[in-house]
């Protein structure tokens, strides 16, 4: 896992590199032109973020072809994936969920949304 | 094996934006003003429908926390109710509470007659608090604030919503002290409330003192008005808390029954010598004076409650009844408070959420109550909450699926 200080650096170059593409920011609607560029900044900062929760997400272990029903404690089969829309601090942001299914109970269940499993 | 990702099934937002969303909810005026809140300070939209709903389903899981927390406490051993589960102690343990007022409507009922729908709400709050305690009362003469004629005037306006003449001097005399002298100061302050009655609130404040350690501070002290509701929560679970009358509610008494029905100069003249007295915790000379003043104005006539008669008659009953808990001189000596002003303001911060002419609770008002109350206490109540949280999410959906 990469360390703050090497995070800080990528986001430095990553940083120059951009100011150096864009150009000069249009400031005719903003109340100055530090406010444009702060507008500018942080459009890009939460898109950064919902990018990097998407691609967290994704990369998240494989799930199992059978899991538990927390309420019968069956054991139950795997329906594949299911997005989910959530509006986050940074806007809103796609996650995905491996989704089961009981079939004593005839209900689907989330064994993400169990409480901590660390 | 996958990691929880700590949002409910149904909930549409990030646990950290909930928390956004919740806060919103419980501290802006109203709920349309939490999402105009949110879109200017978190840049979030967010409709009033989910902030209404979400603040509320966020509030009923602390109600129940708060329930089941109350519930652990009764149900200790006696010996380790009175143990602090904690090493942190505090040098003096204050209980202050009273009552406020909301508007609660049941939609299916008709306009109700008299009070309307003002219901009370019960507030408490656990300060720790650090002082010194003295040989003797360290401040014997009355603080300036409650000799001062304009201030008296508006003081009792406010807590007896009686107005007196306003003839006599309006300059206190420079004898009298500007403040209390070894006033105890407030380090920490936890907030409790309910409308679910005196048992509940009692039951809540004394496991929140408990879990703060002050069953075993060693000087421990219960504040509030003449409310029987008060006593009652006194009682039942703080018996063993010296039981102080606030002093402000009680000057008041004495400043209106002085007022009344007499010439302003020997009036004011005769409440600066009764408030000196009521500062001593000499209320047997306090209750004699008046006694005096009650056989010169004769019995009031029965549902009287105006007259000069039957203002002194009420204030007597008052300071005969509360006399055991206004020995302020000796409260002063051990350092503790002896007005009610933390628990007064509280209820202001939070009427400034739920009360309004214009706001109306259903079932919603405890949800908001007792989480007003959270976002008001100082201890880390709510952080813990959110950190236990995603241990007790539901596992499924709501929803029954086609097999």
């Amino acid at each position: 896992m990469a360390t703050t200080d090497q995070i800080n650096e990528r986001i430095a170059a990553f940083a120059r590199a951009l100011a150096a593409e864009m150009g000069e920011v249009d400031d005719s609607d903003a109340l100055s032109w530090l406010d444009a560029i702060e507008t500018k900044a942080v459009e890009i900062g939460d898109a950064v973020s919902v990018e990097l929760v998407r691609q967290k997400s994704t990369d998240r272990p494989a799930a199992d072809e059978e899991s538990s029903c927390p309420k019968c404690g069956q054991l139950s089969r795997y329906r594949g994936h299911r997005e989910r829309e959530l509006v986050s601090r940074r806007g809103p942001l796609t996650i995905r969920e491996a989704e089961y299914f009981c079939p004593c109970c005839r209900k689907a269940f989330f064994p993400d949304d169990q409480g901590d499993r660390r | 094996m996958t990691r929880a990702i700590g949002v409910d099934v149904d909930c549409p937002f990030t646990p950290a934006m909930l928390r956004k969303v919740t806060y919103a909810g419980s501290q802006s005026a109203s709920f349309v003003q939490a999402t105009r809140d949110l879109e200017v300070l978190a840049e979030s939209k967010v409709s009033r429908e989910r902030v209404q709903r979400w603040t509320k389903r966020v509030g009923e899981e602390r109600v129940k926390e708060a329930k089941t927390l109350a519930d652990a406490y009764q149900a200790l051993p006696l010996p380790e109710q009175q143990q602090s589960p904690t090493t942190q102690v505090p040098q003096v343990a204050c209980v202050m509470m009273d009552g406020g007022r909301i508007q609660v409507r049941d939609r299916g009922q008709a306009q109700r007659e008299g009070s309307g729908y003002w219901k009370e709400s019960l507030v408490g709050c656990c300060l720790s608090m650090v002082s010194q305690q003295h040989a003797r009362d360290p401040s014997p003469t009355i603080s300036k604030t409650f000799v001062d004629p304009q201030r008296m005037r508006d003081l009792s306006r406010e807590i007896k919503g009686i107005s007196t003449s306003a003839e006599e001097a309006d300059v206190p005399s420079e004898e009298f002290p500007d403040d209390r002298q070894g006033r105890p100061e407030v380090l920490v302050r936890s907030v409790v409330a309910t409308r679910a009655g005196q048992d509940a609130l009692g039951s809540r404040l004394v496991a929140e003192a408990h879990a703060r350690g002050f069953q075993a501070a060693r000087r421990k002290a219960f504040v509030a008005d003449g409310s029987a509701t008060n006593w009652s929560v006194h009682k039942k679970y703080f018996s063993h808390y010296i039981p102080i009358l606030d002093f402000t509610h009680a000057i008041c008494y004495v400043y209106t029954a002085a007022m009344v029905g007499q010439l302003s100069k020997a009036a004011w003249d005769d409440y600066v010598r009764w408030a000196q007295w009521l500062w001593e915790g000499a209320v047997d000379k306090v209750v004699a004076a008046l006694a005096v003043r009650a056989k010169e104005l004769g019995r009031p006539p029965d549902g009287d409650e105006t007259s000069p008669a039957a203002i002194v008659a009420k204030t007597l009953g008052y300071l005969q009844n509360g006399r055991s808990r206004m020995k302020y001189h000796e409260y002063r000596r051990l350092g503790l408070p002896i007005t009610s002003s933390h628990i007064e303001s509280t209820i202001k911060q939070i009427n400034r959420r739920l009360k309004g002419t214009e706001k109306f609770w259903d079932q919603g008002a405890e949800p908001l109550l007792v989480l007003a109350a959270d976002h008001l206490t100082e201890t880390n109540r709510l952080v813990q909450f959110w950190k236990n949280r995603r241990k007790r999410l539901p596992s499924m959906r709501h929803y029954q699926t086609a097999g």
